[in-house]
C-alpha cells in the first residue's frame, strides 16, 4: 500500500550524523533510553520514516551555595524540602534581584524555576513586614498549582508569609483577606485588569508595599495577549507609583530568541538576563517521525493526526502514559474520539486504558477532573491542545506525541518536556504534517538544537489596544495635562498619593500618543478635561468590556438545545465563530457531535443540537484588502538601508509596511467525511463580512526587480499562480522567524495591485491594529525569502504539494482544474519567482 | 516606531475608534470614507471651563464647585416614639442550638447619635472611576429630622466635597445606610483614599440587611422604594428614576453655565437624595418598633413571621417568638408551622412537635416528609412512616416540585434522602423493629 522509498529512508537515516555543539547524537541501538524504547523505535521505523533521533544526555547540575544572608526560618524551610544548595542560575537570580534589578530568567522545564523568584521574594517579605509581592500567571489553573507549591515552602517552615490566590474563583470572604493581609497575591493578568486595578483603593495596603512583581510564562505574553498585558503592566506601574511603590519585575520564560527584548518591551525598563541553566535533567529521546508518502507525485503523506493517534495507541497499549498534542480543538476532539473507538472493548474494560480530550472551552470543573485523573492514574492518555503545555501539574508522563509542529520551538520543548517531568528517561515523538514548515524542520533538525531563532513581539502602542487601556487608566486615576502612559510615565517627582494629590504625576512617556487618545475619548464623551486634568466621565466600568485575550470582547455562547434544553457548553470569539460554528456546521465538544441550528451573532448565542453525523465541516473564507497608509518603504531593491552590494540588491523586490483594511467573509463550507476526509458536499454560509483595520507587510514587485520583470513577462493567470504559491509558502514559513501562529498571519496577493500598480503580496496581522508582526517581517524578510526558495527547491514532489506551495490549488479550482502538466508548470513558476527574490 | 503618530487619528477617520466594539457591526464600505489626513483635527488649546459659581436657591457655596444646604423635613418623632435605638436589632444572630436564658434588656443608644447617610454617584458599578457628587446626611435634633446635603458640580471640587462630608459625618458616632455595606461606604472610603482626605472612624449599620431578613420572603424586592410602598405606605410622585442620575450629573458637570434645564434635574436629584434618607430613617424607626413590639406589629407590617421569630429567639426572646409562630400558624402559614415543629423538637417538647407536624398540610411535600420523620422517630410506627415517605417520593417524582417551597435545584437531593429513608424503613419493617402500631 505504502510506496516504499528505499533511497529516501536510507538518506534520512544519515541525518543521525549531525552533531550540534552541546548535545551528542547517538544511534538508538547504541543507547536505548528506556526499556520500552527498545521495542518502540523499531516498531516506529516499520511504520514510516524516522528521519532523526536524538538522545539528550542526562545533564549533571551546577550548584552554588545558599546565600549567606538567608533568613534562618527560610533556610529551615528549604532544608525540610531537602534543599541545601542552589543551582547556579538560582543563585545568580537571587544576587541580581537582591541588587534591585529587574530579571528575566530563561530555563527549561523542571529546572527549579520557581525558586529563582520565591527565594528572594520570601526573603524580602521576611525582612520587611510591609512588603508585598504580586505573582502573575497566564491562566487560573496555573496559579492554583503555584499556591500549592508556595504554601509548601512558606508553611513547611512555618514562615509568617500569607499567600493568597485572587482570581475569578476566589470566594468573596477570602477576597478581603487577600487585599488586606495577603503578602504574596497570586493572580492572572485578566483579574489584575478587570478586578484589581479598577478597585485599587481597596488594595491600598498591598500597592503601598508592592516590592516585587513576578511574571511567569512570559513567552505566552506575545502578540495580542502580550500587547494587552504590556498595557496592563503600564497601568499597574502607574497605580503603584500613585501609592509610592516602584516594584522590581521578575520574569520567567521558556526559550525564545529575544527574552530580554520581550521582557523590556513588556515592562519598559532595563531587565537583566539569566539564561544559563544549572539544573540537571533526565535523558530524553527526541524522535522526528515523518509519515509515509502515499502519493509520491503529489508528495502527499499520511495524515499526521492519524499517525500520531496510532503511535499514541501503541504507547498506551505498552503501558506508557502518553500525552498527544494536537493543533486545534477540533483535532483534539477528533483524535480522542478515534482513540476511544480503537480502545473500545467491552470484554476487558478497554484494557483499562482511559483517554480524555483536554482543551480550552471545556468547563473548569471538567478540566479539573481530567487533571486529577492524570495525576492519580485513572486517566492514562490525554489528547490536548497547547492548553496543557503550561505548567499545570498533571504528574509524570512517559511519552509526548506531537501531531505537527506546535508553532514555536518554545512550545516544542515545553510539549516535549511534558514527558519525563520527574527527571526520568522519556521519549518525545514529533509527527510531521505535510506543511512546508514541518517538512522544513524535517530536513533541519539543527533548528531545534541551536539557539532558538524566533522572535517574540508585542506592540504596546497598537492603537486599538492602547486606546482601550487609556480608558481603563483614566477610570483608575485621572490623567494630568501632558502626562504620558507607559515608558517611564508615572515615575516623575514622587508619587501622587504621598503628596496628597489625586493623580500620578510623571514624566511624559508616550505623552503625544496619550494626548491623541484622550482627545479621541473626549469626543466619545467618556473623559473630560477640567481643572487641568482628564477625568473619566461616564457611567460604567471599562475593563469589563475589554478582553485581553481575543480580538473582540463579544464572545458567542454555545448552547446545547437538544430536547428543548438550554445547557451552555462553551464559548467562542466572534470572528472564529463565523468561520467555525455557522449554521449547519458540525461542532465537537468532549467527543460529542453537535449540529449548529442557529448562529445568532446579534444576541451572541449559538444554538447547537446533538446529532450523529459521519462528517465534519470546514469553511472557505474570501478576503479583500485596501491599503490605508504606507508608513515605511524599503529603499529600491528591498534593503532597509542599501549598503554593500548595491548592484545585486537593486534587483530584489521592494516592500512596505502600513495600515490596511481587510474585509473577510466565510461564504461556503465543505463537508468532509470522518477518517477519509473526502469532500462530500458544500453548503452556503450567510453571514455579514468581518472588517478590520490592521498592519500589513507588503512585498511588491517593480519591473526593475528581477522578480518583477519575471512576473511582467508572464501571462496574468500564470503570474497569479506564481504569486499565490509564493504567498502561501511565505505565510507557512514565517513562524520559523517570528514567534507567532500561522493563523496570526493572513495573506493575499494581486497581479496588478490597484494601490501599487504592480504585483504585490500582502502578509497582514490577523489582530486589529497589528501586534508588531508586520514590522518583524520587515526585519526578517531576507531570511524568509531564502528559506522559501530553499524549501521549494528541496521539495521532492513533482508539481507542488502541501509541503511546499500546496496542491489543493489544483483540485479546488473546480471545473477549470489544470491537469498535471499545468500544475507542473505551477511549481516551476513559483520556484522561479522565489529564486529571483532570494539574495543568494 | 515609524508611522505611530496619527494611527489613532486614522482610526477615528475610519470610524473604528472603539476597539472593543470593532466589527460589532459591519462598517460602511470604505469607499465612502474620505481619506482624512491625520492633521484634520488640529489640537485645541485646552482650558478648563469657568466655574459656575452658583447653584440652586437655598444652597450655600462653601468652596470651589462645592455647595451645601440644611433643611428641616416634615418628618419628625411622634410623642410616643422612644428616643433610643438598639444596634442588636440590626445584626443577624444565628439561632442558638440550645434555648437561652433571657438576656438583660438592652437599654439602647440615643437616636441623635445617628447619621442617616446616602450618596448619589456617577455610576452604579463601582470602581475607582465612579465618584460621589451628592450626599445627604439626615439626623435628629430633638424631635425634628434635619437633612444636610453636600453637592459638587465638577470633578476638581471633589476633595473639598469629601472634606465637607467627613466633617458632617464626624458630628455623630453612628452611620446608618441602605445598602451602604456594599456600595456607599466602600465608595466613600475609596474616594477619600484617592483624594487623601481622612475619614473619621464610624460605626456603621446597613439597614438593608435587617430589612432583607424581615421582608425578603414576603415582599421579594427590598429596594428602598419598594419598602416605602409596601411598609411605609408612601408613593413618590415625580421622582427621578435612579438609573438616570449618573448621566444627568455628567451632563450637568460638562455643560455650560447658562443651561437651566440641567438645574431643574439637579434639583430633582437633590430632592430624591433627601427623600432617600427620610425614608431610610422612617424605615429604621419602623424596624425598631417592630422589634420592640413584635407581637403587635408583625402582621400589619407584612413581616415574615418565621424569620422574625427566629431573630427574636436568637435574642433570647423565646416567648414572643413562639407566640408569633402560633399566631402565624393560625393564619395557615406552613413555614411558621415547620419552624415551630423544628424548634419544639429541638427543645424536646414532643407534644408541641407532634401538634405542629400534624397541622402541616398533608398534601404538601414537606408535610409528608415531616410526618414520615414523626412516625419513624417519635411514634416509632415504621409502617405509617413508610407510607408517608412513599407518598412524598411519588409526589416529588411526579413533578410537584414547588409544593412546600422546595427549591427545584434541591429536588435531586430530596429524592435521594427519601430513597434512603424508604430503604431504612423497609429494613426496619423486615426486621420487625419500630412497629409499635
Amino acid at each position: 500500500m505504502v510506496p516504499f522509498l528505499a533511497g529516501q529512508r536510507k538518506q534520512d537515516t544519515h541525518l543521525f550524523t549531525y552533531r550540534p555543539g552541546a548535545c551528542k547524537v547517538y544511534l538508538i541501538m547504541m543507547k536505548p533510553a528506556t526499556a520500552f524504547l527498545e521495542s518502540f523505535l523499531p516498531w516506529l521505523r516499520e511504520q514510516g520514516e524516522v528521519s532523526w533521533v536524538k538522545t539528550i544526555e542526562p545533564r549533571s547540575p551546577e550548584y552554588g551555595p545558599l546565600p549567606e544572608d538567608l533568613h534562618e526560618p527560610l533556610k529551615a524551610a528549604l532544608a525540610s524540602r531537602g534543599i541545601a544548595s542552589l543551582y547556579a542560575h538560582q543563585a545568580e537570580c537571587y544576587r541580581l534581584i537582591r541588587e534591585g534589578r529587574n530579571v528575566v530568567v530563561v530555563t527549561p522545564t523542571a529546572s527549579g524555576k520557581t525558586l529563582c523568584y520565591n527565594l528572594p521574594v520570601v526573603q524580602a517579605l521576611l525582612e520587611d513586614p510591609a512588603a508585598r509581592a504580586l505573582y502573575l500567571f497566564p491562566t487560573k489553573a496555573l496559579s492554583q498549582d503555584q499556591q500549592a507549591e508556595l504554601n509548601e515552602i512558606a508553611l513547611g517552615g512555618d514562615l509568617p508569609v500569607r499567600i493568597q490566590t485572587y482570581d475569578g474563583d476566589t470566594p468573596s470572604s477570602l477576597r478581603t483577606v487577600a487585599r488586606t493581609s495577603g503578602r504574596i497575591v497570586i493572580s492572572n493578568p485578566d483579574m489584575l485588569h478587570a478586578g484589581i486595578l479598577p478597585n485599587h483603593a481597596k488594595w491600598i495596603t498591598f500597592f503601598s508595599g508592592l516590592k516585587y512583581v513576578v511574571i511567569d510564562e512570559m513567552h505566552s505574553y506575545r502578540g495580542v495577549f502580550g500587547s494587552h498585558v504590556g498595557n496592563v503592566i503600564r497601568r499597574l506601574k502607574r497605580i503603584a507609583a500613585f501609592y509610592g511603590a516602584r516594584p522590581t519585575f521578575i520574569l520567567c520564560s521558556a526559550t525564545i530568541a529575544n527574552p530580554a527584548e520581550l521582557a523590556e518591551a513588556l515592562v519598559e525598563e532595563p531587565v537583566a538576563l539569566v539564561n544559563r541553566s544549572g539544573a540537571g535533567g533526565g535523558s530524553k529521546t527526541v524522535v522526528f517521525y515523518n509519515p509515509p508518502v502515499v502519493d509520491p507525485v503529489q508528495g502527499l503523506r499520511r495524515s499526521s493526526a492519524t499517525e500520531s493517534e496510532r503511535i499514541a495507541l501503541e504507547l498506551l497499549r505498552k503501558g506508557v502514559k502518553t500525552i498527544l498534542f494536537a493543533r486545534s480543538r477540533l483535532k483534539v476532539e477528533l483524535i480522542a474520539s478515534y482513540m476511544a473507538q480503537s480502545l473500545a472493548n467491552p470484554n476487558n474494560e478497554n484494557n483499562r486504558i482511559a483517554v480524555s480530550p483536554y482543551r480550552s472551552g471545556l468547563l473548569p470543573s471538567e478540566r479539573r477532573a481530567i487533571e486529577k485523573g492524570l495525576r492519580d492514574g485513572t486517566i492514562n492518555g490525554v489528547v490536548s491542545t497547547n492548553a496543557l503545555e503550561l505548567g499545570i501539574d498533571i504528574g509524570g508522563l512517559d511519552a509526548a506525541v506531537m501531531a505537527g509542529y506546535p508553532g514555536s520551538t518554545a512550545s516544542f520543548w515545553q510539549q516535549a518536556g511534558r514527558a519525563g517531568r520527574r527527571g526520568t528517561s522519556s521519549v518525545a515523538v514529533f509527527v510531521a504534517t505535510s506543511s512546508p514548515l514541518d517538512q522544513y524542520f524535517a530536513r533541519h533538525p539543527e533548528y531545534f538544537f541551536a539557539q532558538s531563532p524566533e522572535q517574540a513581539r508585542v506592540d504596546l502602542d497598537n492603537p486599538f489596544i492602547f486606546v482601550d487601556h487609556m480608558k481603563c487608566a483614566a477610570f483608575e486615576l485621572p490623567f494630568a495635562e501632558g502626562a504620558g502612559f507607559g515608558e517611564g510615565a508615572g515615575f516623575g517627582e514622587g508619587a501622587g498619593f504621598s503628596q496628597g494629590a489625586s493623580i500620578a504625576e510623571g514624566s511624559a512617556g508616550r505623552a503625544e500618543l496619550a494626548a491623541e487618545a484622550l482627545g479621541l475619548l473626549e469626543e466619545e464623551g467618556i473623559v473630560r478635561f477640567t481643572g487641568g486634568r482628564w477625568y473619566w466621565s461616564a457611567d460604567g466600568y471599562p475593563s469589563e468590556k475589554i478582553s485581553l485575550r481575543s480580538a473582540t470582547a463579544d464572545n458567542i455562547v454555545i448552547v446545547d438545545v437538544t430536547g428543548g434544553g438550554g445547557r451552555v457548553i462553551g464559548e467562542m470569539d466572534r470572528p472564529s465563530a463565523k468561520e467555525l460554528i455557522f449554521d449547519n456546521a458540525v461542532y465537537m465538544h468532549l467527543g460529542v457531535q453537535y449540529i449548529v441550528k442557529k448562529l445568532d451573532i446579534a444576541n451572541h448565542v449559538c444554538h447547537v443540537e446533538r446529532r450523529e453525523v459521519d462528517y465534519w465541516t470546514d469553511s472557505v473564507v474570501k478576503t479583500d484588502i485596501e491599503v490605508l497608509t504606507e508608513d515605511e518603504r524599503s529603499a529600491p531593491g528591498g534593503g532597509r538601508a542599501p549598503a554593500g552590494d548595491a548592484q545585486s540588491s537593486a534587483s530584489l523586490p521592494s516592500w512596505a509596511v502600513g495600515d490596511v483594511l481587510v474585509r473577510s467573509q466565510a461564504e461556503k463550507f465543505k463537508k468532509l467525511r470522518f477518517h477519509t476526509h473526502e469532500n462530500i458536499g458544500y453548503g452556503e454560509i450567510y453571514l455579514p463580512p468581518e472588517e478590520m483595520q490592521t498592519r500589513a507587510f507588503m512585498l511588491i514587485f517593480p519591473e526593475e526587480s528581477a522578480a518583477g520583470a519575471f512576473l511582467a513577462a508572464l501571462e496574468p493567470a500564470k503570474a497569479a499562480a506564481a504569486l499565490v504559491g509564493a504567498a502561501r509558502l511565505l505565510k507557512a514559513l514565517a513562524p520559523a522567524f517570528i514567534l507567532c501562529d500561522p493563523r496570526d498571519i493572513g495573506v493575499s496577493e494581486r497581479v496588478r495591485d490597484p494601490h501599487f500598480g504592480m504585483p504585490a503580496i500582502y502578509l497582514y496581522d490577523q489582530y486589529p491594529g497589528g501586534t508588531g508582526l508586520a514590522e518583524a517581517l520587515s526585519k526578517n524578510i531576507a531570511g524568509l525569502l531564502e528559506a522559501a526558495s530553499g524549501r521549494i527547491g528541496g521539495c521532492a514532489c513533482a508539481a507542488g504539494c502541501p509541503s511546499c506551495i500546496g496542491a489543493d490549488l489544483v483540485d479546488e479550482g473546480g471545473s477549470a482544474a489544470p491537469g498535471r502538466q499545468a500544475s507542473q508548470g505551477y511549481k516551476a513558476l513559483v520556484a522561479d519567482l522565489l529564486g529571483r527574490c532570494a539574495s543568494r | 516606531m515609524p508611522g505611530l503618530k496619527g494611527r489613532i487619528s486614522r482610526l477615528k477617520s475610519l470610524g473604528l475608534v472603539k476597539a472593543s466594539e470593532l466589527g460589532a457591526a459591519p462598517v460602511e464600505p470604505a469607499a465612502s470614507a474620505e481619506p482624512a489626513s491625520p492633521e484634520a483635527a488640529p489640537r485645541r488649546e485646552r482650558t478648563s471651563p469657568q466655574e459656575r459659581g452658583h447653584f440652586l436657591p437655598g444652597w450655600e457655596r462653601i468652596g470651589p464647585h462645592v455647595y451645601r444646604r440644611t433643611a428641616d423635613t416634615n418628618f419628625g418623632l411622634g410623642g410616643s416614639q422612644p428616643m433610643v435605638f438598639h444596634p442588636a436589632y440590626f445584626e443577624h444572630h444565628p439561632l442558638p442550638a440550645q434555648s437561652q436564658a433571657s438576656r438583660p434588656p438592652d437599654p439602647g443608644l440615643p437616636l441623635d447619635g445617628l447619621s442617616f447617610f446616602d450618596l448619589e454617584t456617577t455610576g452604579l458599578s463601582g470602581g475607582t472611576g465612579t465618584i460621589a457628587f451628592l450626599a445627604a446626611i439626615g439626623y435628629f435634633e430633638g424631635a425634628d429630622f434635619l437633612v444636610t446635603q453636600v453637592f459638587v458640580d465638577d470633578f476638581p471640587g471633589e476633595p473639598r466635597f469629601l472634606e465637607a462630608l467627613a466633617e458632617a459625618l464626624a458630628q455623630r458616632p453612628y452611620v446608618v445606610t441602605y445598602n451602604g455595606a456594599a456600595f456607599d461606604m466602600p465608595l466613600l472610603r475609596t474616594r477619600c483614599i484617592m483624594n487623601a482626605v481622612p475619614l473619621p472612624e464610624l460605626a456603621h449599620t446597613d439597614a438593608l440587611k435587617a430589612a432583607r431578613r424581615l421582608w425578603r420572603r414576603t415582599l421579594g424586592s427590598c429596594a428602598l422604594q419598594a419598602m416605602e410602598a409596601a411598609v411605609l405606605g408612601e408613593q413618590r410622585i415625580g421622582d427621578i428614576p435612579g438609573f438616570m442620575i449618573p448621566g444627568l450629573w455628567l451632563e450637568y458637570s460638562a455643560s455650560a453655565a447658562s443651561e437651566s434645564e440641567t438645574f431643574e434635574s439637579m434639583g430633582k436629584i437633590a430632592d430624591h437624595n433627601a427623600l432617600d434618607v427620610v425614608s431610610l430613617a422612617r424605615l429604621f424607626l419602623r424596624i425598631e418598633r417592630i422589634m420592640a413590639q413584635p407581637e403587635l406589629r408583625w402582621a400589619a407590617d407584612k413581616v415574615c413571621a418565621p424569620r422574625l421569630a427566629a431573630e427574636l429567639m436568637a435574642l433570647g426572646r423565646e416567648a414572643e417568638g413562639l407566640s408569633i409562630l402560633e399566631a402565624s400558624w393560625a393564619e395557615g402559614d406552613q413555614a411558621a408551622l415547620l419552624l415551630l415543629a423544628r424548634l419544639s423538637r429541638r427543645r424536646r417538647d414532643f407534644d408541641a412537635y407532634e401538634r405542629a407536624v400534624l397541622a402541616l398540610d398533608d398534601c404538601s411535600l414537606l408535610g409528608l416528609i415531616e410526618r414520615a420523620k414523626l412516625f419513624e422517630h417519635v411514634r416509632r410506627d415504621a409502617a405509617s412512616a413508610l407510607l408517608y415517605a412513599e407518598l412524598a417520593a411519588s409526589l416529588l417524582s411526579e413533578g410537584g416540585g414547588e409544593i412546600g417551597g422546595l427549591n427545584p435545584s434541591h429536588r435531586g437531593e430530596a429524592l435521594e434522602a427519601l430513597a434512603r429513608r424508604i430503604g431504612r424503613l423497609k429494613r426496619k419493617l423486615a426486621r420487625g423493629e419500630g412497629n409499635k402500631g
